[in-house]
This record gives structure tokens, C-alpha cells and sequence, in this order.
């Protein structure tokens, strides 16, 4: 996840500087940006936390910054952007996935 | 056996275009160059190529782009850009640019003028520049509020003597009335053009000369005449200069005749009624076609009860004279700012077993007005309807207008109604907007509580007008739904209001002189989302021989923040469609930066490539050492998005 959305980070900074991109300069860019930074930051934090509110909170926050994001990125017409976003939720998934494994 | 294959291509191409000329009339001698604004003086906007297919047309890519560097989004000049201070000689900001400009291909060269009066000459399969020319022209907003261009023009003597200078020139205009002339080989100004190559439009400017006759649109070139109208400042007083046009000697610039839109009376009290779009010529009758706006003030006519017979008219002049051989007028007693702003389309229409000698006339008000082009009477019936009085104290609305029921509106005659998503969105802003304002559908007047106008004064359809194929009939045009609000201001309240700096923004315009100023504004919700329902542009096509509509798509994306909205929705849409032999349309024209092919026959997209900003004007296409071109100046346009451009771009097939 957080590599997705690490990758994600790049091709909005790419877009947003690139003249030919469609969306240079644009701020629905400048909120991918801003989104993927946190999704980051969501991914590396639950990587340290083994459980309680914080871990619900980044979980759900997660999902939704994912859906948000694809969703902006589908709007933006930055189908590399929706691409990483579906890897994250894979990434997303896989965690809660193993998390439940380890309370099974 | 390259040659052999090669020669044998380029016979075929020549015996083409022979065969062309010799059997068709005038109007359908149309050549792979491209070399008037509309692609033809008969403004048909077709071209006879057939290379791109609507079966190939998928596999276009990009053969060059090239940026002419004369582009501002409004701001400080670039250190080191070739720019001119103004007038004032204080380093100020420069406006933003608003580039419409068709390319020409012509004497095996792209020709393109930009907003900062420049003039470029392009190797036209390269892009290269051969040569470019400065008109050192005073970048100022003195009229129009963006550096605009539409472009040059190209005229060529009968028979060039190689050993003379100047025999083959280009023109451009500048937005301070200023036209130059220079050789179109070498880009070296015309000595013998007026002084020194550039003739001073304004010193005709003798009337109620409020400001500069800014020349946007390149001339209309026919015979050995430049047919030059002008563009100038709109909304801003009642009394402005009188609407004209000069024909100039293509060689020397001496006026041979000048054509006034209104008469002395009219004159004393009114203005404009000008003509800022591209003309038609129809080389067999001899005549030459004037698309004339609306006179002044835009939004009020109590100071011009009396009918203006030439305003917001198609009109026919003969081409030696200027003396006007018939006109129609499409809007009685203007209030709505519906300039006609095209050339109207010449198309011989075969109808009932006879050849009727054709044109089409485009509007903002969304009517295709079919006309004899001899004697301006109706192809298709043009019915008188009533609409609706006035409230306004001073003012008398035309109590009918001309209504066309054939070939159908490209709008509806009511407004699309409140978008549900628009509304929600805003908490009920737009209902309870719509609410207050005086709406009896088309042509209702403006008011003192505000009017909801639809189509208003950005139309409809605007100066790209319609593209015909005259071997079939069918006509395409592009048109937007916009639904614009104008509200008139009592002249003490709009008086103090700006003395108290409350109108530096809202689309308030004085019209000082008259006893109201006016707000003009499109109705958005405040997250910018348009309150009425789309789609917001749209493309259609029309059968010419029975004024049946064939089809009718919406075109386009808005492009908001970024994001594209959904296909159905469309785009506002400025700039205009080309249609090519093989049955293809190409057009810019839409707010998400893209450039498009259409199948001809259904609108359905076959190609798209993303331009660096949108490409309001026509596309031009040519060929060139046998290979078929499309190329498109991407400009932008403050109507459309903030977003412009100086990128000039050419596509072609793969080799």
C-alpha cells in the first residue's frame, strides 16, 4: 500500500508539472498529490500498529482515501493513478486479511 | 519503381484537382491548400482529401508542434519574450492572450498569425520557421479585454513576376488598427502598402472614435480587394463608432470604398453594428457576404427605437462597389448582444429537382437561417413571431422576431430547467435563483430584476460557424447551451455602486450613456457548477436538400479543477468544425484541450488527442508532398478555461 501510493505520489507530481499531462497545474492534481502523501503516511502507520482505535482509524481512513483517491484519479483521467490505487486496495486488503488471520 | 509509384501519385492527385475545377461550379473548387480563414472564400470549410479515413483516422499521430512563444496568462512579460511596452511606456502587465487563429497553407507554407501580432511562416511538414515578423504592435487591452487573434490572410497577383517583390503578401491585423503587409516569401514588410507596408485602419475612425478599430480577424481577400471589418470595445458605452467596412487595394492600401452599417441618425445616437467575423465571397454573382453585429448599447435600445435595418443582419454587398444588393436582418431591435458572427456558408442546395443558390447562416440564437444567396429570400420559411414586451421605463421590444421552424434550433426555445445535482449541491441556489428572474423563454428582454436569456450572447453558436460537404449537403455545426442572466442597472445606482468599487467583479458593464448599466453573468451555482442541465455543448448535423437534423451529440468535456465530467454533458463550445472528403470532421472547440475526428455520418468520436490548451479556432487541412495534414492552433480562450497556449500542432498518418 504504501508503495502504491508512493508510486501514485510520483505520477501526480509528474501530471501536475508536465504541460502535456491534461492536468498540469491543476488543483484536483494538487489533491492527488496531497492524498497519496497521506495514504502513505496511513500504510506506514499501520505497519507499526498492532491493533486498538489508532488501527481502526488509519483502516478506515485508508479505505476511504483509497476510494477517493481512484475515484479523483478516474475524474483527472489518470488511469496509472487508478491502476496503484486498485494496488493498494490489494495492499489493503492483504493487511486486514493476515490482521484477522492473526486473531483467528 | 518508387518513382514510378510516386509520379503516379502525384498524377492522380493533379488530375484530381483538375477534374474538380473542370466539372464542378465555383463554389466547389476547393484545392488541398487551405488558404483563407475558412478554408475557402466560399467559407464551406471542406476539404477535398481523402488520405485520413474514418477507417485510419485512429492511427493519426503528431507530425510536429511549434511554439510561437506569444503567450501570456495575463501578468508580468517574460524576461527576454520579444514584447513592446505599452503605450504608456510603463513596463505593465500583459492581458491574457486569446488566440482563434486559423493556420493557412498556401504557397507550400503554414502561415499563422498570434496574439502578439506576430506573423509566422512554417515549413508545413516540419513546423520549422522559415521566417516570422513583428508588428511591434502595442500589447494592450485597447478594446477587446485578451490579446486576440484570428489569424492573417494571403492574396497573390495574377501572375507573380518571381523577379518582384511582394507579389505574393500576407496581412495581419493588429488590435491598434494598424495593417501590414508583408511578403509572403520573405516576410519583409510591402513598402508600397500603405507606409512603409502598414496601413492605419483608425484614420477612417472618424466617428464617435471612442477607441481603436482593433483588426482581429484577418481581411477577406477577393480579386485585388482586402475587405477589412473590426472588432471594438463591447458593453462599455451607448454611443460607440458606427459599424463599417473598408475595401482596401490589396496592392497599396488606398480605400476603395467603405460600407457603413448605419445611417446619420442612426450613427448620432447608436454605434457598432460592425462586422468582427469572417466574410463570405460568392466569385460568381460577385457579391460578398457580411455577417453584421448588433448596435449599441448591447443591452438596451431606448436611444435607437427607430429600426436599424442593418443590424444584427446577414447583408450582401457587390464586391466593386460596397453598395448592398440585399440584407436580412435576424434579430429586430437587438437587446441581447446576438452579433451574426460568422460567414455565412455558400452551398448550392439541390432541393425539388432545381439547384437553389444557397446560404446558411449561423447565429448565437441558434438558428440555421437558409437563404437565397441572390436575393436573401428564405430557402426554408422564416415565420414572424411575437415575444415578449419589454418592462423595462424607455424601452419597446420588437413585439416579433424572425423564428426559423426548418432546419430545427440547435437549442430548444425554453432553457433546459434547474440540474437537480447543480441545485442540491448549492442547497437550492439554483431553484431559488431561477425563481426571481423574468423568464418567458426565447427573446425575453432584459430587466431591471434580471432575465434568464437562453441562448445568450455566448450562444448558440459562435464565430466557427458550420462546415458543409457539398457533394451531399450536409452541414455540421457545434453549438453550446448556455443559460446567461443579464440584468439592467438604474444609472444613479450603477453610478454609485462603481464609485464605491462594488462592480470590479460580477460581469458589470456601464454602457455609460445609456440610462442603465448591466450585469451579465452565466447562471453558476457558487461551487462554479452550472445551474441548468446539460448537455452544455453539443454537435449536430443537418441535411441541407430538406433541413431534416441527422444527428445531434454532445460534445466535448467540461474540465473543472482538473476533472473531466461525464461525456454526456459536453462542453461549452467555441471554434469550428472542418469536414473532409472522406468523410470526417475534425474540430478543437471544446474546453478539455482535446482535439477530435467524428465520423460524418453519426458524430461519433474516432479520434482524440490532448493540445496543450483548448483549440478555439478552425483547423486547417492541406496536403503537402503527398501527405494529408491536420493542424490546429492551440490558443485558449478566457470564455471557455483560463488555460491558453502557443503550441501549433500538425498530425498526420504514419509513413
Amino acid at each position: 500500500m504504501v508503495l502504491a501510493s508512493l508510486g501514485g505520489l510520483i505520477v501526480s507530481g509528474f501530471n501536475y508539472f508536465n504541460p502535456d499531462s491534461g492536468i498540469a497545474g491543476e488543483p484536483g492534481t494538487l489533491l492527488v498529490i496531497a492524498s497519496t502523501i497521506l495514504l502513505a503516511i496511513f500504510g506506514i502507520a499501520l505497519a507499526r500498529l498492532r491493533g486498538g482505535f489508532l488501527w481502526v482509524f488509519f483502516i478506515v481512513s485508508s479505505i476511504l482515501n483509497i476510494a477517493g483517491t481512484s475515484f479523483a484519479g478516474y475524474l483527472l483521467h489518470s488511469q496509472t493513478l487508478v491502476i496503484l490505487m486498485f494496488v493498494s486496495l490489494l495492499g489493503w486488503i492483504l493487511h486486514v486479511f493476515r490482521r484477522r488471520r492473526a486473531f483467528a | 519503381m518508387v518513382i514510378d509509384v510516386m509520379w503516379t501519385k502525384y498524377l492522380s492527385s493533379a488530375l484530381f484537382v483538375v477534374t474538380l475545377a473542370a466539372t464542378c461550379g465555383e463554389l466547389q473548387a476547393q484545392s488541398v491548400e487551405w488558404s483563407t480563414y475558412n478554408g475557402d472564400l466560399a467559407a464551406q470549410k471542406y476539404s477535398p482529401l481523402k488520405q485520413i479515413t474514418p477507417q485510419n483516422v485512429g492511427n493519426l499521430t503528431m507530425a510536429w508542434r511549434t511554439h510561437t512563444g506569444d503567450v501570456s496568462a495575463g501578468g508580468p512579460p517574460p524576461s527576454g519574450m520579444h514584447n513592446r511596452p505599452p503605450a504608456s511606456g510603463a513596463q505593465a502587465d500583459l492581458p491574457p492572450t486569446v488566440w482563434s487563429a486559423t493556420p493557412l497553407f498556401v504557397n507550400n507554407t503554414v502561415y499563422l498569425g498570434t496574439p502578439f501580432y506576430r506573423i509566422f511562416a512554417l515549413e508545413p511538414d516540419t513546423g520549422k520557421v522559415k521566417w516570422s515578423y513583428d508588428t511591434h504592435a502595442v500589447l494592450e487591452a485597447l478594446t477587446q479585454p485578451d490579446l486576440k487573434n484570428r489569424g492573417v490572410a494571403y492574396w497573390q497577383a495574377d501572375a507573380p513576376d518571381a523577379s518582384q517583390a511582394c507579389q505574393k503578401r500576407i496581412y495581419i491585423g493588429t488590435m491598434d488598427a494598424k495593417l501590414h503587409s508583408v511578403d509572403a516569401d520573405t516576410g519583409k514588410p510591402c513598402a508600397d502598402f500603405g507606409k512603409g507596408g502598414v496601413v492605419d485602419i483608425n484614420q477612417w475612425n472618424v466617428e464617435n472614435a471612442k477607441w481603436p478599430l482593433s483588426i482581429l480577424q484577418p481581411p477577406t481577400v477577393y480579386k485585388d480587394f482586402l475587405f477589412v471589418g473590426w472588432a471594438g470595445k463591447d458593453w462599455a458605452d451607448a454611443v460607440d463608432p458606427p459599424g463599417t467596412v473598408f475595401a482596401l487595394d490589396a496592392r497599396t492600401g488606398a480605400l476603395r470604398w467603405t460600407f457603413h452599417a448605419l445611417d446619420a441618425a442612426d450613427a448620432a445616437k447608436s454605434g457598432t453594428a460592425n462586422v468582427w467575423a469572417s466574410m463570405a465571397v460568392d466569385r460568381d454573382r460577385n457579391l460578398l457576404f457580411l455577417p453584421v453585429s448588433s448596435p449599441s448599447p448591447n443591452f438596451f435600445g431606448g436611444n435607437r427605437l427607430d429600426a436599424v435595418a442593418l443590424g444584427t443582419s446577414v447583408t450582401a454587398l457587390d464586391v466593386d462597389t460596397g453598395k448592398v444588393v440585399w440584407t436580412r436582418q435576424l434579430v429586430h431591435h437587438d437587446l441581447w448582444d446576438l452579433d451574426t458572427n460568422s460567414a455565412p456558408t455558400l452551398i448550392d442546395i439541390q432541393k425539388d429537382g432545381a439547384t437553389i443558390p444557397a446560404l446558411v447562416q449561423t447565429s448565437k440564437q441558434g438558428f440555421l437561417y437558409v437563404l437565397n444567396r441572390e436575393t436573401g429570400e428564405p430557402v426554408y420559411p422564416i415565420e414572424e413571431r411575437p415575444f415578449p414586451a419589454s418592462t423595462v421605463p424607455e424601452e419597446k421590444a420588437a413585439p416579433t422576431q424572425p423564428y426559423v421552424p426548418l432546419p430545427k434550433s440547435v437549442v430548444e426555445d425554453k432553457w433546459p430547467g434547474v440540474f437537480g445535482l447543480a441545485d442540491i449541491v448549492s442547497f437550492g441556489y439554483c431553484s431559488r435563483t431561477a425563481a426571481t428572474l423574468r423568464d418567458e423563454g426565447r427573446f425575453t428582454p432584459p430587466s431591471l430584476e434580471g432575465s434568464l436569456v437562453y441562448p445568450g450572447t455566448i450562444g448558440g453558436i459562435e464565430w466557427g460557424g458550420g462546415a458543409v460537404d457539398p457533394t451531399t449537403g450536409i452541414f455540421v455545426v457545434n453549438y453550446s447551451s448556455a443559460v446567461q442572466i443579464y440584468r439592467l442597472i438604474p444609472r444613479a445606482d450603477y453610478d454609485s455602486a462603481a464609485t464605491a468599487g462594488g462592480l470590479e467583479t460580477g460581469g458589470f458593464f456601464p454602457m455609460t450613456g445609456a440610462p442603465y448599466g448591466v450585469q451579465l453573468t452565466t447562471f453558476l451555482n457558487p461551487l462554479g457548477m452550472p445551474c441548468w442541465k446539460p448537455p452544455y455543448g453539443s454537435i449536430a448535423a443537418y441535411d441541407l436538400k430538406t433541413g431534416k437534423q441527422l444527428w445531434d451529440v454532445p460534445f466535448g468535456q467540461v474540465q473543472q479543477y482538473g476533472f473531466y465530467m461525464p461525456e454526456s454533458w459536453g462542453s461549452i463550445t467555441l471554434g469550428g468544425p472542418v469536414i473532409t472528403a472522406s468523410g470526417l470532421i475534425f474540430i478543437g472547440a471544446s474546453m478539455d484541450s482535446m482535439v477530435r475526428a467524428l465520423d460524418l455520418a453519426t458524430g461519433k468520436v474516432l479520434w482524440k488527442s490532448l493540445v496543450s490548451a483548448p483549440a478555439v479556432a478552425l483547423p486547417a487541412v492541406y496536403e503537402y508532398k503527398g501527405k494529408q495534414y491536420v493542424v490546429f492552433a492551440a490558443g485558449g480562450n478566457s470564455i471557455l478555461t483560463p488555460k491558453v497556449s502557443d503550441e501549433i500542432i500538425a498530425f498526420t498518418l504514419p509513413n
